[in-house]
């Protein structure tokens, strides 16, 4: 194929050269040396392409030269690395090679609707899949391969199917388990100060300020990576529920308003009101999330709310923490509830792929015990979705759950919520910086699900 | 002889076929979708009429926000990048510098640099807490002045704007330097005998002479900051907020929301936009060239 | 007078030394960050390293991909640069000199595309339907297309400078149209075309997004696309990073230092006549 559009190509140049000046003998200098322009590149490209195919070939001679290609995010992939390992040793077994191509995360989910729809996607993609977004996001029963037979769907979390699954079909694979957030404190500060865990948000400032007056930042912040911001918003969701009946069915019936919640722009002013009076620190707007863990290491910050394995991550950059982080609820507006967030990122393959047993044989590999095991324990997680591989959640963080009511995260329960969750991050920036009022960010957030609704043709708007 | 069959139109065809079908085609079918409700999540596409338009300027999406910045971007940046590359151009054209040709390359440098990377450097160089700028000020006794270059909207916009100037100026320098060197030292020589000044023979020589020049530099600075978009999108993605948000990053968003038939209306606005510019710049050139001809 | 003259000298090179340090600082930054460790390089600063870490080069060129992704961009950079390079050379030519009401249409025509917007979804299936979609001929003829319309635009007024009685007298002593431009006008326009040379092979060389929407293998992938990929994969790292960026920026600043006198010199001396 690639030789015969090489050969078009020199056409294209050649007869555009040629056609005029064929008569007249004088004119062959020209079309020589632009035939032999063109027959140095063509053999450029042949001779490099031929490298990078031989290249490929003696690596995987032993059983099979198939190369799928991996589509992914980057936080699809834990740093760690332990997902490119995985892939080694499934080459090291069959010879099958695995292409990483990793996209920055705001720029994926564009790029794959934009593959999608030309019908040249990767073998296998690496999606956030939520039983309310996915068929917008990739369109399964269009778009991926049919997975329900495979030996590995029985032994998934139950609870975690309805993620993957389109009208009775599984069509994805998902690793990590169910995720909860937390602020994470710095116990030997708050001893230090003789402050005691805030069960509202009038004791949740007042310890702000006695922290700050210490000289330590209050709440480590890192609005640069654009999502963590919103998570106080959406992730108090389950608080809403416990003040609305049912608020969840109703939001998506179109029953109800983002706008009904009061408690949410509560909340947003509230962050407001933090972020002017410097329980933030100066510069959280250039911060990111990453920075978090060298500002806790290094006692510089004394909250953050985070994931569960954020609390790994700091003692394993710096040992002396260890033992000195506890974690609590986060009293914004008063909550006292845990929100718990089931949905994570999955695998699923293209229906259009050239080597669709081949992607199915490597999903079958990462489903096997040792290589979940294996998973686990690469880092990034704190349980993986498959009952069999016991959790390496934290005893306190197990208590924590007990101790609360628990609800679903607002972004997986309500629709048009995740779709949106970079735009609400933009316009809380504007807020903080003063361009936007709290309640600007609120009339947002409804207008835009009810825009996203009118787009995807909702029959619960259409009324 | 016939004009015609001494340059005879199929030379021509190559570069108009290739741009026909990859460039042309392909844009003027975007153009078509902007008037439909075209979007990812439906096969159906239906003719709205200018309803994607009538959005794009009822500003209930901040859209005219966008068009301003993007009009102040390409403002700011045309006459930064035209002074300054000038300045330098007149400055380098002398002999009053040692080592001018290090200076020139050293200035023209950046150019070779993606926008990828230059926003990837310039966002950890103007890092507030630990950025080479804010600790270099500090280190000077100027600590007063570190600020947070990328996050204050202000000034977000202003940094963008001086970064983008910092990459771009070189290449201006270089094509007003090279317009310099073909101007006939003997125009320079007559006015000195006639003692006018430095300044003079550059009001009064250089600058006529070198208007084509300088027309030519402004249609690719003002198709450039019309267009922009990469600097803006790897220095601050559009914020603080909204407020370095310009034309192509709303193009950009649309499109992550699914929503085609709009971002391809905000990039329509923007194709008109730059059009009806380069052609009155163009007809201008036309203009001179013409009058030069019959002189 | 004369010590006013003096005055104004120094004061001038010590504007231009603080102008270089200002354009060169970040550079530096990068390249002296590049050697260092992971730890050092959290901070970007001048501060020179405590030691100097070439692993760090080693580290990125295997990683990173570097040989293969170092070939195609060459490949993909050269090849379309050329192919402008003859397109645009015989169609300004000719649209040029002969200002035909289809010439001037033609001109006009393919001008407009300095403006076009690129609308990924379309052109994807375009070039689907052509089958030159995530292949590397099909990324050539892609950046050959969209830098047509600039380069056409910069050689175009060059051609004008190349007085008219030149053909006449070849002409006379018996050139075809193709001969006069092969034998002549090709060598006068030398300035402009390694102008547009040199600058499609930096615009290319920089470019990252097209190869994300129309290549689908990472063998195929260029430089950048390799050094965005690697952002992904070692963000915390600045001190790869820096040596990726260090390796990628080389080539370019190589071909350019090689090409300067041309760069400087063919842009706009079509402009000015002097």
């Amino acid at each position: 194929m690639k030789r015969v559009i090489l050969k078009a190509t020199g056409i294209l140049v050649l007869a555009a050269m040629l056609t005029g000046c064929g008569t007249t003998a004088a004119t062959d200098t020209a079309a020589t040396s632009a035939a032999a322009a063109e027959n140095a590149t063509s053999a450029v490209a042949a001779a490099t392409s031929q490298a990078a195919e031989a290249a490929s070939t003696a690596e995987a001679a032993k059983k099979s030269n198939v190369t799928i290609t991996f589509g992914t995010h980057q936080s699809g992939l834990p740093t760690s690395g332990v997902v490119q390992d995985l892939a080694a040793d499934f080459e090291k077994e069959t010879g099958i090679k695995v292409d990483f191509q990793v996209t920055p995360d705001d720029q994926w989910r564009d790029l794959l609707k934009t593959k999608l729809d030309s019908g040249e996607a990767y073998d296998i993609m690496c999606v956030d899949a939520d039983p309310l977004s996915l068929v917008s996001r990739i369109n399964p029963e269009q778009n991926c391969v049919d997975l329900s037979d495979q030996e590995w769907v029985s032994r998934m979390d139950p609870l975690v199917l309805p993620d993957v699954t389109v009208n009775g079909k599984v069509y994805g694979v998902q690793f990590p388990g169910t995720r909860i957030s937390a602020c994470v404190y710095n116990k030997d500060i708050y001893q230090k100060l003789g402050l005691s865990v805030p069960k509202t948000y009038k004791d949740f400032k007042a310890n702000c300020q006695k922290i700050l007056d210490s000289g330590i930042t209050p709440m480590y912040e890192g609005c640069q990576n654009g999502w963590h911001q919103v998570l106080p918003v959406f992730e108090t969701g389950s608080y809403y529920s416990l003040l609305y009946d049912n608020l969840y069915e109703k939001l998506n019936k179109n029953e109800m308003h983002i706008t009904d919640i009061k408690e949410m722009k509560e909340i947003l002013e509230e962050m407001k009101e933090c972020a002017d009076a410097g329980y933030f620190g100066q510069d959280f707007l250039s911060q990111t999330v990453e920075g978090g863990v060298d500002a806790f290491g290094t006692g510089e910050a004394a909250m953050m709310y985070q994931s569960m394995d954020f609390i790994d991550q700091v003692e394993e950059a710096y040992p002396d923490m260890k033992g000195k982080m506890g974690i609590f609820c986060l009293p914004w507006a008063d909550n006292q509830s845990v929100s718990v967030n089931p949905t994570n990122n999955a695998y699923f393959i293209n229906k259009n792929s050239k080597y669709i047993d081949e992607c199915k044989q490597f999903l079958n590999f990462l489903a096997r015990p040792e290589n979940l095991q294996k998973r686990l324990d690469g880092g990034g997680i704190t349980s993986v979705c498959w009952p069999e591989i016991p959790s390496k959640e934290r005893p306190e963080v197990q208590e924590y759950m007990k101790s609360l009511p628990q609800g679903l995260v607002m972004q997986v329960g309500v629709s048009y919520i995740d779709p949106q969750w970079m735009d609400v991050g933009k316009d809380i920036d504007a807020m903080y910086s003063g361009t936007m009022t709290p309640d600007e960010v609120f009339q947002n957030i409804e207008k835009r699900r009810n825009e996203q609704a009118e787009l995807q043709n909702d029959p619960a708007w259409a009324k | 002889m016939n004009l015609n069959k001494r340059y005879p139109s199929y030379m021509a065809a190559g570069a108009f076929v290739l741009f026909a079908v990859l460039v042309f085609f392909p844009g003027i079918l975007g153009i078509f979708y902007s008037f439909t409700n075209w979007n990812s999540y439906s096969s159906d596409i239906r003719f709205v009429g200018m309803k994607n338009y009538a959005k794009a300027f009822s500003n209930t999406e901040g859209y005219t926000g966008y068009i301003i910045n993007t009009l102040l971007f390409t403002l700011f940046t045309t006459l930064l990048k035209t002074i300054l590359g000038i300045l330098l151009a007149l400055l380098f054209n002398g002999t009053w510098v040692r080592g001018n040709h290090v200076h020139r390359m050293i200035i023209f440098s950046p150019q070779v640099m993606s926008y990828l990377i230059v926003g990837l450097v310039f966002k950890s160089l103007l890092n507030p807490s630990h950025g080479f700028v804010n600790v270099f000020l500090k280190w000077c006794g100027l600590g007063f002045l570190a600020q947070s270059w990328l996050s204050k909207p202000g000034l977000a916009f202003a940094s963008v704007v001086l970064v983008d100037t910092w990459k771009g100026v070189g290449y201006i320098m270089m094509v007003v330097l090279a317009g310099l060197q073909v101007i006939s030292t003997s125009y320079y020589e007559a006015a000195s005998m006639d003692g006018a000044s430095f300044w003079q023979q550059t009001r009064y020589i250089t600058m006529p002479l070198l208007a084509p020049v300088l027309i030519n530099v402004t249609v690719l600075n003002l198709t450039y900051g019309f267009r922009v978009f990469d600097i803006i999108y790897s220095l601050t993605h559009g914020g603080p907020g909204h407020a370095t948000e310009v034309l192509n990053t709303a193009v950009y968003a649309e499109f992550a929301k699914g929503n085609y038939a709009m971002g391809t209306a905000l990039s329509s606005i923007l194709f008109v936009f730059v059009m009806s510019i380069s052609y009155f710049l163009l007809k201008a050139m036309d203009v001179k060239e013409e009058a030069d001809e019959n002189a | 007078m004369k010590t006013r003259k003096i005055f104004t000298r120094i004061l001038l090179n010590l504007v231009t030394i603080l102008l270089s340090l200002i354009f060169v600082t970040p550079m530096l930054v990068i390249f002296i960050n590049s050697f260092k460790s992971a730890s050092e390089s959290n901070t970007m600063s001048l501060k020179l390293p405590s030691k100097w870490i070439l692993d760090n080069y080693f580290i990125v060129a295997e990683r990173g991909k570097i040989t293969v992704s170092l070939m195609n961009s060459l490949l993909y950079a050269v090849c379309s640069a050329a192919l402008i390079l003859i397109l645009v050379a015989m169609a300004a030519f000719v649209l040029s000199r002969n200002r035909s009401r289809l010439n001037r249409f033609i001109y006009y025509f393919i001008i407009l595309g300095i403006a076009m917007p690129v609308s990924n979804v379309p052109l994807m299936k375009v070039m689907k339907t052509l089958h030159i979609i995530n292949t590397r001929p099909g990324i050539i003829l892609l950046y050959a297309a969209i830098n047509i319309p600039i380069s056409l635009f910069i050689v175009f007024g060059f051609v004008g400078s190349i007085p008219k009685d030149i053909d006449e007298a070849a002409i006379l002593d018996g050139c075809t149209p193709m001969q006069l431009f092969t034998n002549i006008i090709l060598h006068m326009l030398k300035p402009a075309l390694v102008t547009i040379f040199v600058l499609n092979v930096m615009g290319v060389w920089n470019d990252f997004t097209m190869p994300l929407y129309y290549l689908d293998r990472s063998d195929k992938w260029p430089m950048t696309l390799a050094v965005y990929n690697f952002f992904g994969m070692y963000e915390r790292q600045y001190n790869l990073v820096s040596a990726d960026i260090v390796l990628t920026m080389c080539p370019v600043l190589l071909i350019f230092i090689l090409g300067q006198k041309y760069i400087v010199g063919g842009i706009s001396a079509g402009a000015v006549k002097g």
